[in-house]
């Protein structure tokens, strides 16, 4: 080798490292440029991503307007919801996303479609309410067919709309908050009287889940004997948990509570539960205006009513 | 001519991003890099303009080239960004409170309607799990059906409840990390979205998520998911499932704020996530939650 290079041989040929280099310089720009066009130009703004992309997702459309813009135009009815047990469920979730009904300030939009839903039939209203494994206990849950045998509604078609007002399905004309406070029997001296260690362990006989009828067993007892025994205590006295310590007990003494199932209407039977036309008998008894059903048959519900507290 | 910087934190094996830590450009960087060699071009399609010889161009350069840092130069503030919502002071997170549901749906179906969710996906579901006095548990979830509805089927359980499912909204989530082209991201206000511009509908982060919470979408032919409406939230409106939920089983907040709703929550109630031991960290918080749910 060096006697092939030496002084007097040929002079070193470095072309091949030239175009190597060559090679590699011209990839590294082609590279560049290629990437320059692939990323996108906010790419890396925030963190390895598009600085532009969340930016995009704000400005998708919202659909579902909530139930202040509801409140714009249907103001009363919105506030009749308010009072009751469906204040919770939004307007939406039964008539659907609102925002071309806001858009149109109309049943229908320029080309004639609907804009909101009017739900009809049972399906919607079951589709809480339907008895169901694994919903929870206190939640208001029916079987059709025996709420309709309990109610003596003979037209299976019969849609709930025609006793329950969704808009006001109980008839509670007043702040949920303004009812009575109830303690859920959490404590041992919610039951058990003088100096009571809260922290003592449950003897293993003591009911470990509580029932109305084991602080009220005298109520109960002469209810379960009553024409209403097929009714839970719960129907009535709407009992809504706020916390895990308490709840609020409702008892509701407006006739329209008790017209719910004796109501006399064209798909009931006449005699189970016994059905009346609520301004008639009201006159053939002589009753006021500001009469209850209660003031004169406190004894078809159970012995306490209107007694102690 | 200047050699480039190799910046061999942006390695192969896709190392998770720090909050906020590549968030400011290097200066360093843009002056070795030069403007000529990362001009701030706006390509709305990926690899728009580049063959597959581009390609090869690239791969033959040199793996260096590879790990090039992909910092663009600093962005002028997004005119659309800031005035009204700023998202550095606020961190979304999601309760479910597995007492209260009712299994109604309303919240999946209120989903499909603000997000356009094609049939046969969905972004949230409900389970329902009921548990046999042997020990057995039958679990059965809304399909993705859009009118889904549970039904009774006659097994006699012990004990059953619903569990509400969406994405959990990781702080280390899983899916940003696998993915190859940078386009599922958290953002500063902690939602995990995914760029439909950018997704090239690979599926790796389907595979990835360990809740099932990512799709391809039938109708964009991208990775979809829950984004927690985010398009409500710069709006001060919270998402369509937590508005729509009649019975209070879903709720949402900022955990910046300390007097949230959620933030008290989480300092009053006993909680859980689901499978803390991936190491995620979910932003979905579950109150009430059985030990067979997975």
């Amino acid at each position: 080798m060096s006697s092939e290079h030496g002084p007097g041989g040929p002079r070193p040929d470095y072309r091949h490292t030239r175009r190597l280099f060559a090679v590699l310089g011209g990839a590294l720009f082609v590279a560049g440029v290629a990437r320059a066009l692939a990323v996108p130009g906010s790419f890396g703004a925030f963190g390895h991503w598009r600085g532009e992309a969340p930016f995009e997702a704000r400005q998708l459309p919202v659909r579902h307007q909530g139930r202040a813009a509801c409140a714009e135009c249907h103001d009363e009815k919105v506030a009749l919801n308010q009072k009751d047990l469906h204040s919770r469920v939004q307007c939406e979730d039964c008539h659907g996303a609102a925002d071309r009904h806001v858009a149109a300030q109309d049943k229908v939009d320029k080309d004639g479609n609907r804009t909101i839903a009017v739900p009809r039939g049972r399906d919607m209203c079951l589709v809480c309410h339907r008895r169901l494994t694994a919903r929870p206990g206190p939640f208001p849950q029916i079987v059709p067919e025996e709420h309709f045998k309990l109610v003596g509604v003979r037209d299976p078609q019969t849609e709930c709309t025609q006793c329950h007002d969704p808009h006001e399905p109980l008839f509670l004309d007043r702040d949920i908050h303004d009812a009575r406070l109830h303690p859920l029997v959490q404590r041992c001296r919610d039951c058990h009287q003088g100096r009571v260690d809260e922290k003592a362990a449950r003897p293993a006989s003591h009911p470990a889940i509580f029932e109305c009828a084991y602080c009220h067993k005298d109520v109960a007892k002469s209810f379960a004997g009553g024409s209403h025994k097929g009714v839970r205590c719960t129907t009535c006295h709407i009992f809504s948990k706020d916390t895990d310590f308490s709840g609020r007990i409702i008892r509701d003494a407006d006739p329209r509570f008790c017209l719910l199932c004796h109501k006399k209407a064209p798909f009931r039977s006449d005699d189970a539960p016994p059905s009346i036309d609520w301004a008639e008998h009201r006159s053939d008894v002589g009753a006021g205006d500001d009469a209850r059903c209660v003031d004169c048959h406190q004894d078809r519900i159970h012995d306490l009513f209107g007694g102690k507290r | 001519m200047k050699m480039p910087v190799f910046d061999f934190r942006l390695s192969a094996f896709g190392k998770a991003e720090e909050p906020g830590g590549r968030g400011q450009p290097t200066i360093g960087i843009e002056e070795a890099n030069g403007p000529g060699v990362l001009p701030n071009v706006d390509s709305r399609k990926p690899n728009a303009g580049s063959s597959r010889r581009d390609i090869l161009k690239v791969l033959a350069g040199g793996t260096g080239l590879l790990v090039w840092r992909v910092d663009a130069p600093a962005q002028a503030a997004d005119p659309r960004a800031a005035p009204d919502y700023d998202w550095e002071k606020h961190w979304w997170a999601y309760a479910v409170d597995t007492n209260k549901c009712i299994g109604c749906t309303a919240c999946m179906r209120a989903c499909r309607t603000e997000n356009d969710v094609p049939e046969g996906v969905v972004r949230t579901w409900v389970e329902r799990y009921r548990i046999k006095s042997d020990g057995d548990v039958v679990v059965d979830a809304t399909a993705n059906e859009p009118d889904y509805v549970f039904k009774d089927d006659g097994v006699q359980a012990e004990r059953s409840f619903f569990v509400p499912k969406l994405c959990n909204h990781c702080e280390k989530s899983v899916c940003n990390q696998v993915c190859p082209v940078g386009a599922a991201y958290q953002t500063k206000d902690g939602v995990v979205l995914v760029d439909r511009k950018h997704c090239v509908g690979c599926g790796y982060c389907v595979q990835a998520c360990p809740y099932g919470s990512r799709f391809i979408s039938p109708k964009l032919h991208v990775a979809d998911k829950c984004t927690f409406c985010y398009h409500r939230l710069a709006k001060g409106m919270a998402p369509a499932c937590v508005q729509a939920c009649p019975t209070g089983a879903r709720l949402f907040g900022d955990l910046k704020d300390p007097h949230s709703t959620l933030s008290e929550l989480l300092r009053q109630k006993r909680y859980r996530v689901l499978k803390p031991e991936m190491g995620t960290h979910p932003k979905c918080y579950y109150l009430g939650l059985d030990r067979e749910v997975v």
